[in-house]
């Protein structure tokens, strides 16, 4: 096989899939506040009507509009303006390219926010200018050079950490609080009108502690699984195409796959039992299980490389 | 860049696009989580009711003994 081809194969793959990482994951929502009456997607009770406001104003529309102009055109101009620092300075060290052109993101941002235009913030700033690092990377791998597709890896990276390897844990750790009448936080909810001022009340009734270890556990298991039910979707829908760059993909994934399903029905079998009876050395199990899961998330994910890098 | 290049690129682009529905699944319920945990700090009533729908979901497959297709192991492709 072709080194070029599968590098320029490899780099597409994770630089699209990069960018719709960061695309859905920081893209505003399109019904937001409304400026006009500060009202945000609000059901407002009172004691004869129910108002749902749902029309987004032409200026948030617009503001979102301007968010995902930016997140087009952030990485595009950082290869643009990596390539005239290093026409300035030509023996800049490669390995710090992917931080130049992260920080170029975010400044590319900043300025954009300064003088009044669309602004994503310095996070999406700085994970756009490593994507436009592995678009670069993509024009240089076309024009037959040896760089090595480090920004699409950078890129890749980013999101990883900040989705895996900073949520969950963190997750775990902190005080969150769990809204009254939800499946981890039961209860009944009752109204009651006071008859002289007409103003009705919500009375909410626990019916269970809230559990938010126990929602944090789920919440970590739905992500995790649904993240390696993608990749091994994504390889057996394009087995084919796979195959011809490495047969090793799919082997490894072979070997993953019984043991993705055991552990999930490690998981099913633990949570069954802790939600039969909620104790301490139940709800350990079922974190043991779930650190067992992100493992295998982990070996997954390693399986389909964020660039094939061929010597 | 040769034909079989270009086809081999557009197929890689191809593949890309038809797996972005999943992969943007994924990263709206990590989003969600992200702005629940770290930005709103309450969990609403919606969110953990769809997180408890997903995984009862999984559970059911599980205890009726459904293994996705994905997720088994098939034959090896005959030809490269």
């Amino acid at each position: 096989m072709n080194k070029k081809r599968l590098q320029i194969c490899g780099s597409i793959f994770f630089v699209l899939l990069t960018c719709i990482f960061c695309v859905s994951l920081f893209a505003q929502p399109t019904v937001v506040t409304n400026p006009a009456d500060g009202l945000t997607n609000t059901v407002i009770t009172n004691a004869t009507t129910v108002v749902q406001n749902l029309t987004p104003s032409p200026a948030v529309t617009s503001q979102s509009t301007g968010v995902a102009l930016a997140m087009i055109v952030i990485p595009l101009l950082v290869p643009i303006l990596v390539a005239i620092a290093k026409y300035f300075m030509p023996k800049l060290p490669g390995w710090t390219l992917p931080i130049l052109a992260s920080l170029l993101g975010a400044v590319i941002d900043f300025i954009s926010s300064k003088l009044g235009g669309p602004g994503v913030g310095p996070l999406l700033g700085l994970i756009l200018g490593a994507a436009g690092v592995g678009a670069r990377e993509i024009l240089d791998q076309l024009k037959q050079t040896k760089a090595a597709a480090t920004g699409t890896a950078v890129g890749v990276l980013a999101f990883a950490l900040l989705l895996f390897g900073s949520l969950v844990p963190l997750g775990m750790g902190c005080a969150g609080k769990l809204a009254p009448g939800g499946d981890y936080s039961p209860g009944t909810t009752s109204l009651s009108t006071n008859a002289s001022t007409g103003v009705i009340t919500t009375n909410f009734t626990a019916t269970a502690a809230p559990d938010f270890a126990f929602f944090t556990a789920d919440a970590s298991f739905d992500l995790t699984y649904s993240a390696i039910d993608a990749i091994f979707n994504f390889e057996r829908d394009n087995r084919n195409l796979l195959w011809s760059i490495s047969p090793d993909i799919k082997h490894t994934l072979d070997k993953l796959r019984p043991q993705a399903v055991q552990i999930r029905n490690d998981y099913i079998a633990a949570r069954i039992a802790y939600e039969a009876n909620p104790i301490p050395a139940n709800l350990t199990t079922l974190q043991d299980v779930l650190s067992r899961i992100k493992a295998t998330l982990a070996a997954v994910q390693a399986a389909i490389p964020p660039t094939i890098k061929i010597q | 860049m040769s034909p079989a290049e270009l086809l081999l690129v557009i197929q890689g682009i191809e593949a890309a696009i038809a797996a972005a529905p999943q992969v943007i699944d994924v990263a709206e319920k990590g989003k969600a989580l992200i702005e629940s945990l770290f930005i709103a700090g309450v969990i609403s009533v919606d969110q953990q009711n769809a997180t408890k729908s997903h995984v009862d979901a999984v559970q059911a497959a599980v205890q009726a003994g459904e293994v996705p297709p994905a997720w088994t192991m098939e034959a090896d492709p005959t030809s490269k």
